[in-house]
């Protein structure tokens, strides 16, 4: 025998799965040649002992919780398909403004204060050059948002200013009553001082600063805290000041793309300890 | 309703058109998870995360391949990832001495018992190389036709029949192992053998502990 079908062929010949001339070919090559009747015969036997697998049975429950888990999953997926008020920098920028407006609900009573004195435009010019000069027109802005209005849930509702109008956040309030009056009355706003969309740790916070000065080492260490706890990417930081005290406003997002935003406030002396105040925001509607 | 019918009704939005997918095709994604796995808590929950994954690619899906060509292939993913996080948990206590919780007794190849035969089987098949493995239950166990099968892996058929073939000459390895030394301890740990048996044999629990316990 001089043309032995190679071992391949002859698995797919006892598969049945050669064409009609190779099928007949290889079974008259099988049944004289001893050798590849060996290999065939070895197969075989494994195919045998592999039909003891048939196919299980599902265990008990596993359906229940395959429905539970895929109706959930539609449920999460389906009434917000895209989220259009991640796609727009701008309205990033409006959410920093409102974290702030609830920094002053929270006893902040001088927000104004920056740390950077080349402009307002540093943090959100990055990806949103209309708002280069966007450091006194979102304290104006901030100054319109007064129509806060207390719904269900311990949430507010804060209807955002002029061109971000469409967009609105809820803040979740650790504070009830006084906290939402607070945040209904708040005039004042805060300066960003770098932002940055979808970055992982800080890179484009680090790009957004770029040409104006390096992130300073205290910022960088509030990033790095916010990204050590996982679970979170860094969004911004925002100086403020609390009875004269600077203050650090940490922001992340939760989620990608974001569910929804957490904030921290330090004093500027370090993100280390508990935070003065912290809480969440969420898109609405 | 064919399942590519249901796909594209789940896609215009009817909520319950995905639930009828689910409902006719669980079993077998099932079946290959728990054979590509070797137990069925793993098993269940890379079937979970198959179905999940299939939800949310299902805009992917293109008609050019069967519906459940697609959801196969992404059943086999699921199963291979699950391995891999088995993998990666089992790290540190990958000393047998060390891991008195795994099944390590010894199971008899006796011919005329189909369940301690079972056992052994799916032990084997655990210790066979992820790509032969896949090739083999596809192949052997759910009998889908070559060609669909290597649809399922993206693999020319030449590969797929090859897998098939490597993959039944290793289990006979397995196999005659297990006969020629009798009782044979399932060990865990592995170190790679002719047929790649490496980070997945030990990624799996060799046998369903529960069908082990019965032979006791």
């Amino acid at each position: 025998m001089t043309d032995h079908p190679d071992h391949e062929e002859l698995a797919a010949w006892q598969a049945g799965a050669l064409d009609e001339p190779d099928q007949g070919r290889t079974a008259a090559h099988v049944a004289g040649c001893p050798d590849c009747g060996a290999v065939v015969g070895a197969l075989e036997g494994v195919r045998q002992r592999l039909a003891v697998l048939d196919e299980p049975e599902l265990p008990a429950g596993l359906h229940d919780r395959l429905v539970a888990v895929v109706e959930s999953e539609q449920a999460r997926r389906a009434p917000r398909p895209r989220p259009a008020w991640y796609q727009r920098p701008a309205t990033w920028s409006a959410a920093a403004a409102v974290l702030l407006f609830v920094a002053g609900a929270f006893g902040f009573t001088r927000l104004a204060t920056s740390r950077d004195d080349s402009g307002g435009g540093g943090a959100s010019a990055a990806h949103a050059p209309a708002q280069a000069e966007g450091g006194e027109e979102r304290g104006t802005a901030g100054a319109g948002v007064t129509e806060g209005r207390a719904d269900e849930g311990g949430l507010t509702e804060v209807p955002l200013p002029g061109e971000f109008s469409p967009v609105r956040l809820r803040v979740a309030m650790s504070v009830n009553t006084n906290a939402r009056n607070a945040l209904r009355e708040a005039r004042s706003s805060g300066q960003i001082l770098q932002s940055g969309k979808d970055n992982g740790l800080g890179k484009t916070m680090q790009r957004s600063a770029a040409g104006q000065a390096a992130l300073p080492p205290a910022d960088q260490a509030c990033i790095d805290r916010i990204a050590s706890a996982g679970m979170v990417r860094p969004a911004f930081v925002a100086t403020s000041a609390s009875n004269g005290r600077p203050v650090k406003i940490l922001v992340a997002y939760v989620g990608d793309p974001p569910r929804e935003v957490r904030y921290w406030a330090f004093p500027e002396t370090g993100c280390i300890g508990a935070p003065l105040f912290s809480g969440v925001a969420v898109p609405a509607g | 309703m064919t399942d590519e019918e249901l796909l594209a009704a789940h896609l215009r939005g009817d909520r319950s058109a995905f639930g009828q997918l689910m409902s006719r095709h669980e079993r077998r994604v099932y079946g290959i998870c728990l054979r590509m796995l070797g137990n069925r808590e793993d098993a269940q929950d890379a079937a979970q995360e198959a179905f999940v994954a299939a939800l949310r690619r299902a805009s992917t899906f293109r008609q050019a391949a069967a519906f459940s060509t697609w959801l196969y292939r992404i059943a086999v993913n699921a199963a291979t990832d699950q391995a891999r996080r088995r993998a990666r948990a089992r790290t540190i206590p990958l000393d047998p001495d060390e891991q008195p919780g795994l099944p390590r007794e010894a199971v008899t190849g006796d011919p005329g018992d189909a369940v301690a035969t079972a056992v052994a089987v799916q032990s084997a098949l655990t210790r066979i190389s992820e790509d032969f493995r896949a090739a083999v239950v596809l192949c052997d166990l759910l009998r889908l036709p070559y060609a669909e099968a290597a649809d399922v892996l993206e693999v020319p058929v030449g590969t797929l029949k090859s897998r098939v073939f490597r993959g039944r000459l290793a289990l006979a390895e397995q196999l005659s192992e297990l006969g020629r030394a009798g009782p044979v301890k399932l060990q865990v740990v592995r170190g790679p053998g002719p047929a790649g048996t490496g980070a997945l044999a030990r990624a799996s629990d060799p046998v369903d502990s529960e069908r082990l316990t019965s032979e006791e």
